[in-house]
């Protein structure tokens, strides 16, 4: 089935609802409930490693900031006339967390070809109750079935994606528990993000300048040195393996000797980081093309940056 | 009210005429403060102030018109030191650095009047020493001058809070997040508080003399700059105004009035929470100095000024003073704790979780204090909301409340209650048992449920039997429905036919 099939019903209500989620308005509790149940019916097909075509655009972390994930669409296209591979970590921290992830379900509904989307570590039951997904649910529907809805979902989204089998795309990192690509593929990814093993570890691992495995800061999942990468890669006959998770103040960042890259996708992270934003493309000759971008001008959200009002200096 | 500046002028006009003879008059004091706001307002600010909050400082020449030191703009310059001259000049001298510290300093630049700055600094430290040796006598008319200083230096326009200047939604911004102002002068305000403070837990000073300075007015001033966002000046507002609470009965009342009027303020006006936990360590030892039984009026201002703070969203900044307030009412006077458990239930958050475990963990400490003749009073709407808790989808709230069970007395209090208790969170266990996402909620539950079990085996296969009973119907009531709606589908399509 291409994008751009036939409109039937369904397609003609979900672009309804995708043009109305452009404009930042939720959808109804019930809208959520029945775009998610037919959601879950196509990510439970994904594979735990779901092979993605060139040429895609590869984003990172998006936490709610919804005003500037329409300004990655603006600048890397729209969907469907740009292919998206986002890894992770739609929700949390910003105040759009339901408008972004919605927004982003939507499109996979309508598009589901077009569009793929990885788990971060905050699309998780636990992680979203005390970093604001959950508060904010509340705060829109009254209570907290839409929460219960999506963090439901969030158990069917792929772990990792493979780019024309040479860039493997994932939210955090590698794990000592996986050698190849086929360990990935052979577990039951539908539960809750575990505490610790393997699917922890995709989800929350960082690299590091240290050689080998190290214990993360983060309390779960490990960090890794440029040995693990390179043999990794050596093993599953990859190039390079891209992932987010951490806040780099260009918008990306090499590490290991490019065979890693971070790709952050929220500027000015938490509305005060005064980071930039990037977005990787990779064109149908596999070239790699970074995009940055800066914040979005809105209304509506602080601009945090502190200062004093001239008239005290 | 010209006229009356001017005679007022011309009260003090004399008084400082014979500033060293005549100490009895007891208009002095309110004469001042009238004629410095009097003349803050039509006098603008000495040239030599550049900064900001100069406007509120003005020494105004007028205000001390006869004697030659005071005609001018103070100038910070080097002046012999208090213990090398005799005693009888003292006094002028000491009256001359407290006139001459009046004076701002600039500190938005340190290369702007280094040297000044260092003047005032070292005086108004020599002006601390002074007043905690026991040699420094202060008679009124010093008295009146530090004062005079102090005010001059404490009492200025704050700045705006920070989504005052950038038209941010203050929701938006957790407070507890934000870096606080900092007062540039700190160097000097500081030691301006320290002698404020010294001051007042002087044993030398008299507050029957004091209260002429230390009155209403600047009571209130003090109380308007717990909205200081510096937490320095603040800690040293909390000291001092709590050691005038303790040191002018006389004041008592007004001060706990004018901090209820600043919850009210807050509560219906501003939502501007800067100080209010500063504010509520002072009442938290106020109230643990009430005699027992307590007043009508301390219970109305719990009801009225106390209890509705928790309906903030800013609860969190003040919430550990808030609730050590309110649970020394209930050790006070146990009879309270229906008051303040049916207040609690009222300012339930319903969508903030955070919050809501704040307010668990209070009610574990009010609840921790309360006797079995108040819980029982409130039993059945308390349990109803903590049954609530014990389903709540999110972990910590759930968790929190399970906890609950983890104290003895409440455990206590529960085991009398149980008849009407178990019916009521019976059902909430059973489904956190089948069906919350969390397991530390499910290990909980299940302690709790066998705790019941082992209360009352009776009572507990009782409300099992009452929960399937229940179930069941559910059950059915559902089927039901599903097959009037078959049924009405099936109507419909064959009217359509």
């Amino acid at each position: 089935m291409g994008a751009n099939s036939i409109p039937t019903d369904a397609t003609i209500d979900l672009d309804e609802q995708i043009s109305q989620l452009m404009q930042c308005k939720p959808l109804s509790e019930q809208q959520v409930r029945a775009l998610c149940e037919k959601a879950k019916e196509i990510l439970m097909d994904e594979s735990n490693v779901q092979p993605v075509k060139s040429p895609v655009t590869i984003c990172g972390d998006i936490h709610g900031q919804f005003h500037d994930l329409a300004e990655l669409f603006r600048i890397g296209g729209m969907c469907p006339d740009t292919n998206y591979l986002f890894m992770g970590d739609y929700v949390d921290r910003g105040y759009y967390s339901v408008e972004t992830v919605t927004l982003l379900v939507a499109l996979k509904m309508r598009y589901p070809q077009r569009i793929t989307i990885l788990r971060g570590n905050h699309e998780s039951r636990q992680i979203t109750q005390v970093y604001g997904f959950y508060d904010e649910c509340l705060r829109k529907y009254g209570n907290a079935n839409v929460w219960k809805i999506f963090t439901d979902l969030f158990d069917y989204f792929p772990l990792t994606a493979l780019v024309e089998s040479e860039i493997f795309c994932l939210h955090g990192g590698l794990s000592p528990s996986i050698e190849t690509l086929d360990n990935i593929r052979n577990f039951d990814r539908v539960q809750e993000v575990p505490h610790e093993g393997p699917m922890c570890d995709l989800l929350w691992s960082d690299p590091d300048d240290r050689c080998g495995w190290g214990i993360s800061p983060r309390g779960a999942g490990y960090t890794f040195g440029q040995d693990i990468s390179e043999q990794f890669n050596h093993t599953n006959n990859l190039k390079l393996i891209a992932r987010a998770h951490q806040l780099v103040m260009d918008g990306y960042n090499w590490a290991h000797e490019q065979k890693v890259v971070t790709i952050f996708s929220a500027p000015n992270y938490c509305y005060r980081c005064g980071n930039m934003a990037s977005i990787l493309e990779v064109d149908d000759c596999r070239n790699h093309t970074f995009i940055q971008f800066e914040p979005a001008p809105r209304r509506g959200e602080p601009d945090v940056t502190r200062r004093t009002p001239d008239y005290f200096l | 009210m010209f006229n009356k500046i001017i005679k007022l002028g011309q009260k003090k006009f004399n008084k400082s005429d014979q500033h060293h003879q005549d100490n009895n008059n007891n208009n002095n004091n309110t004469s001042t403060n009238t004629v410095v706001r009097g003349s803050r307002t039509t006098t603008p600010a000495p040239s030599s102030v550049s900064n900001g909050e100069s406007q509120t400082t003005a020494q105004s020449p007028s205000q001390t018109p006869n004697h030659p030191m005071f005609t001018t703009t103070p100038i910070l310059e080097v002046l012999p030191l208090l213990k090398d001259v005799s005693s009888s000049d003292r006094p002028l001298l000491f009256m001359k650095k407290a006139h001459m510290c009046s004076c701002h300093c600039d500190f938005s630049d340190t290369l702007i009047m280094p040297r000044e700055k260092e003047i005032k600094r070292q005086t108004l430290l020599e002006l601390v020493d002074f007043l905690h040796s026991s040699s420094g006598k202060v008679n009124e008319t010093m008295q009146s001058e530090l004062i005079r200083m102090v005010s001059a230096n404490i009492f200025r326009c704050l700045p705006p809070a920070y989504h005052e200047n950038t038209g941010a939604p203050p929701e938006g911004n957790d407070p507890e997040e934000e870096e606080p102002y900092l007062e540039p002068w700190w160097p000097h305000l500081q030691l301006v508080y320290e002698l404020l403070l010294r001051y007042v837990v002087s044993s030398e000073i008299e507050p029957k003399t004091a209260k002429k300075f230390i009155n209403h007015t600047f009571v209130s001033r003090l109380l308007d700059l717990f909205d200081s966002e510096d937490p320095r000046e603040r800690e040293y507002l909390k000291t001092v105004l709590h050691r005038i609470y303790g040191k002018f009965i006389f004041h008592r009342p007004f001060i706990r009035c004018s901090i209820y009027n600043i919850f009210y303020k807050f509560l219906y006006e501003t939502e501007r929470c800067i100080g209010i936990g500063e504010l509520l360590e002072i009442l938290g030892s106020v109230i643990n100095g009430f005699t027992v039984p307590m007043r009508e009026e301390h219970r109305l201002y719990l009801v009225k000024a106390i209890l509705p703070l928790h309906k903030s969203k800013g609860i969190s900044i003040y919430h550990q003073q808030l609730a050590y307030c309110v649970t020394q009412f209930v050790e006070k006077d146990y009879k309270l704790a229906d008051t303040v458990i049916r207040g609690l239930l009222k300012f339930w958050p319903l969508t903030n979780c955070q919050k809501e475990v704040l307010f668990l963990g209070e009610l574990e400490e009010v609840l921790d204090a309360t006797e079995p003749s108040e819980f029982q009073q409130c039993v059945v709407p308390l349990f109803t909301q903590i049954g609530k808790c014990l389903n709540s989808a999110h972990f910590q709230v759930a968790e929190r409340a399970l906890f609950l069970w983890n104290n003895e007395h409440i455990v206590g209090l529960i085991a009398q209650n149980k008849d009407v208790i178990f019916p009521i969170i019976f059902e909430a266990l059973e489904r956190n048992m089948k069906g919350h996402w969390n397991q530390a909620v499910h290990g909980l539950s299940e302690n709790v449920r066998r705790m019941f079990l082992e209360m009352d085996t009776e009572l507990f296969e009782e409300c099992e039997k009452q929960y399937l009973e229940n179930e069941a119907k559910a059950c059915e009531l559902l089927e039901q429905r599903e097959l009037t709606w078959k049924r009405l589908e099936e109507a419909a399509s064959l009217a359509a036919n």
